[in-house]
């Protein structure tokens, strides 16, 4: 099951921290676990964000996590959001090829993949209240609202909160905290 | 506890007092502390709680984005609170996120979470929590600090406990030294008035009064007894004064009797003998010029007149037993018995009887009046045999008797025609027989000596016998006289 692989990861991270590898700095390193550490922080970003009101069409739409282009997650994404839920919702994972198709998502990973169509992707989101996460320096300067960043083998995170506040999204301050507030150029 | 019972009541007082309520002071004070300490370790838990929720709460973001660095700076706040040891922040999956220590110090950390909880562990107090957030368990805070405030609140209670000890015990000593003479005054007040009644043996003194229902009621009791006493004392001198005089009236006349008895048994000896001499001038002067029967007259005038003789001396002998007593010295019985049965060789012979001589100790006695008992009672004993049946005498003595340490008791016993018992009473009374003196010679006086000689010795005398089954003499006589005790 790739829940339990994920777990292995995390349970193999853990047998080189107790055995005293300065396994933080080389945990992340791991290729398998970037996107481990990743899917988990996308998970998380979801839960320190607030969709404005009557972003949901009913209380019991799910949560949709989607990733546009090359999935770099492998099984992670679904071993760990699989079975969780985001403000009391279930969630959901699609992996749409077409632009026509973001309509329902509301976390939209734009792999870096996507290079190309950064512009066209964000968009067809125009203001809607989508929190779109990229990988690629350039996402973030187009205007998506999380970047993810690796310094010094460590995944960070960069937050570009005007494009948050275009898209209507409220970004809790403690997740501004530990992220890395970009001014970003953004539309209008 | 020994020691307080010798205390003076004042001192006791003082001490019950102040034991007393240093006692329930010191079980006050430790059961204050004992519940303070107790409330405060709840509160130093629930404070240490509160800090480590905060933590907890404001490090949650940063352990879900697995950033060191910010729970880091959440846990340098830790700073501000000096009895943090050192804290940990743990993750989900249990790794050490970030951890801090007191002063930058370098401790070992631990690498794994305990169990949620808190623990004493030695001087520290360690408290683990976990870190929830939206619902999930995203790791856990420990925290470590010393019970440095619990030290200093309990050094502080000690200081203060003594200084309250302290000054209580000097209130309830100044209000106990004050408030025992309620008590020991009254007290003390008694034994005072004792003292002067047993020294002085002065019933006149009273204790003064107090009031208060016991201590009020021993005073006034005590004042009656001493006026009982008084009363009685009184009376009892006045009776003592009268007793003596009496005694003294009769010693005087029991004296004048026996002087009376002494002189004139003294005095009657003249006129008898000049009866006995004019008889005798008589039968030799003009016996032939007498018939038979003025013969028989005078004989008889001649023996009435020697047994009146012999009467005089046994009384003037028995006067002697007090008028011409001699101090008290140790006298060895047996050599008394010896020379007594030395004296009454001839009686001895002439009568074939045999004597046999036991054991006899030595007394503190009269010489001469031992010497007199020894002779009267042997002589009794020869004199009163048997027809044809020659005297079978035994003398024997015994120290310390069951009956009567301190004694030595004499049996003389014989072989004769013994006496029934219903006339003991007048076997030792002067004069009395139970005899006629033409069946035996004697004038009665001889066992009446020897009761008047040990009775002065402190002793007695008693028989046994039956109506020819021979009889046997006691005699107890104490072996020791008490000094200058010469009636």
């Amino acid at each position: 099951m790739a829940f339990l692989s994920f777990r292995a990861a995390k349970a193999l991270l853990a047998v080189l921290a107790l055995a005293g590898v300065p396994a933080r700095a080389n945990a992340q390193s791991l290729v398998t676990s970037e996107y481990a550490v990743k899917a988990a922080f996308l998970y998380n970003f979801a839960r320190f964000v607030e969709w404005p009101e009557g972003a949901f069409l009913n209380p019991r739409e799910p949560v949709t996590f989607c990733v546009m282009g090359q999935d770099p997650f492998g099984p992670e994404l679904e071993a760990t959001i699989d079975g969780k839920t985001v403000m009391g919702r279930q969630v959901v994972i699609r992996r749409p090829s077409q632009i026509l198709e973001l309509a329902a998502c509301r976390i939209l990973f734009v792999s870096a993949s996507e290079r190309p169509r950064f512009q066209q992707i964000l968009a067809s989101v125009g203001h809607r209240p989508v929190l779109t996460v990229g990988e690629d320096e350039g996402f973030a300067r187009t205007g998506g609202i999380i970047n993810f960043v690796v310094e010094r083998s460590r995944v960070r995170f960069q937050i570009n909160q005007g494009a948050a506040e275009r898209a209507g999204l409220k970004i809790s301050s403690r997740l501004l905290e530990l992220g890395e507030v970009v001014g970003g150029a953004g539309k209008g | 506890m020994r020691r307080l019972r010798d205390l003076s009541i004042r001192r006791q007082l003082t001490a019950i007092i102040m034991a007393t309520s240093t006692a329930a002071l010191l079980l006050a004070c430790t059961a204050f502390v004992v519940h303070d300490i107790a409330y405060f370790r709840r509160l130093l838990v629930s404070d240490l709680s509160t800090l480590a929720k905060i933590i907890g709460s404001n490090s949650a973001a940063a352990i879900l984005f697995d950033d060191s660095r910010r729970a880091e700076e959440t846990l340098a706040a830790l700073e501000a609170e000096k009895h943090v040891v050192w804290a940990c922040i743990f993750d989900a999956e249990g790794r050490r996120l970030a951890g801090y220590v007191r002063g930058g110090g370098t401790i070992e950390l631990p690498a794994a979470p305990p169990e949620p909880g808190h623990r004493f562990v030695g001087d520290d107090l360690r408290l683990a929590i976990p870190v929830v957030w939206d619902g999930e368990t995203v790791g856990t805070v420990l925290l470590d600090s010393d019970l440095g405030e619990l030290q200093e609140r309990l050094a502080r209670y000690a200081a203060i406990g003594a200084l309250v000890l302290l000054t209580s015990s000097l209130v309830a000593l100044a209000l106990s030294s004050k408030l025992q003479r309620v008590i020991s005054g009254p007290i003390l007040q008694l034994v005072q008035t004792a003292r002067i009644v047993s020294e002085r043996k002065d019933f006149s003194v009273r204790a003064g009064r107090v009031r208060g229902e016991e201590l009020g009621l021993l005073v006034d009791a005590f004042n009656e007894m001493l006026e009982q006493i008084q009363h009685r004392e009184k009376s009892l001198v006045e009776r003592t004064g009268e007793i003596e005089r009496i005694n003294r009236e009769l010693a005087r006349s029991n004296r004048e009797l026996e002087n009376f008895a002494s002189v004139a048994s003294h005095d009657l000896q003249e006129p008898l003998r000049k009866i006995s001499a004019f008889g005798d001038r008589l039968v030799s002067h003009c016996a032939d010029a007498l018939d038979a029967k003025a013969r028989d007259y005078l004989e008889r005038m001649q023996s009435a007149a020697a047994r009146m003789q012999t009467l005089i001396q046994d009384l003037l002998a028995y006067s002697r037993v007090t008028t011409r007593a001699q101090p008290f010295v140790p006298v060895p019985l047996a050599d008394v018995a010896r020379e007594v049965l030395s004296d009454l060789e001839l009686r001895l012979e002439k009568t074939g009887a045999r004597v046999e001589l036991r054991e006899l100790p030595a007394i503190e006695a009269d010489p001469l009046q031992m010497r007199q008992l020894f002779q009267n009672l042997l002589s009794n004993a020869l004199k009163f045999q048997r027809p044809e049946v020659p005297p079978e005498i035994r003398v024997e003595g015994r120290m310390n008797p069951p009956a009567a340490p301190g004694f030595c008791q004499i049996r003389v016993e014989d072989n004769g025609i013994g006496f029934e018992e219903k006339y003991l009473d007048r076997l030792f009374k002067p004069f009395q027989r139970l005899h006629s003196h033409t069946a035996y010679e004697g004038t009665g006086i001889g066992l009446a000596i020897c009761e008047k000689i040990v009775q002065r010795h402190g002793g007695s005398i008693t028989a046994k016998s039956a109506l020819g089954q021979g009889a046997c003499f006691l005699v107890t006589l104490p072996v020791r006289q008490s000094r200058g005790d010469v009636p």
